[in-house]
């Protein structure tokens, strides 16, 4: 093949190469075609995964505080924001746990657990504020996060919402 | 060298150059990255026990 003919070749290989290439790869909008059970459980991993990032910033938090207060290590601050931050991490391990199974029953109770544990949270993080102590963005996610549940809501058996905890 | 010659070196090389890349990142990144992808796997529940467990004990300490 003369060398001419042979550059005329390769440039309409890679031509066709990328008009393929190109077709293939360009961006469209994922289908929107979602179970509604499988949108929620999403939607509850990623609070549940948020509450847990919340949960390590403020837990971090508490620790530090307590351990480099001024006038050394503060034991009632660290007794303040732990308690309530322990019973947050109970609850966020059984709301993980529902997650992972989701079934109809895992739904209805997945509203109040995860209610409880945005309580405790918010606890922790009354504490942690009024020790002027500075806590990241993902703390106040977490709660406008919830907001965006839209599976079963937690109501008590006497048809009130629940106060968020019993 | 022409042209085919220079392309087909790069196309032998590219596999090397993708393996070395990702050796590299997974060198930068250490043991995170190891970590991630064990979490990736695992269930929500025993992910969130095994990231919270060092943070609780210190805690209740």
């Amino acid at each position: 093949m003369r060398p001419l003919m042979r550059i005329a070749a390769i440039a309409a290989a890679a031509t066709l190469g990328f008009a393929v290439i190109g077709s293939t790869m360009h961006c469209s909008p994922a289908s929107t075609a979602t179970n509604s059970t499988d949108q929620a459980r999403a939607v509850a991993r990623g609070v549940v995964e948020t509450a847990e990032s919340a949960w390590l910033a403020m837990a971090n938090a508490c620790v530090d505080y307590a351990e480099n207060a001024d006038g050394g290590p503060n034991e009632a601050t660290l007794q303040t924001c732990a308690q309530p931050l322990t019973t947050a991490r109970d609850g966020l391990i059984l709301a993980g746990s529902l997650v992972d199974t989701w079934g109809a029953a895992d739904q209805k109770q997945f509203a109040c657990v995860i209610q409880d544990v945005l309580v405790d949270m918010a606890d922790a993080q009354t504490t942690l504020k009024d020790a002027k102590v500075s806590l990241p963005q993902v703390v106040a996610d977490v709660f406008e996060l919830s907001s965006l549940l839209n599976g079963p809501t937690c109501v008590t058996t006497d048809g009130g919402v629940d106060g968020g905890k019993g | 060298m022409d042209f085919m010659a220079v392309l087909q070196l790069v196309l032998n090389a590219a596999p090397n150059l993708i393996a070395d890349v990702k050796a590299l990142i997974a060198t930068i990144e250490g043991q995170p990255q190891a970590n991630a992808n064990a979490n990736a796997n695992m269930p929500l529940a025993q992910q969130i026990t095994t990231d919270t467990e060092a943070l609780e004990q210190k805690l209740q300490s």
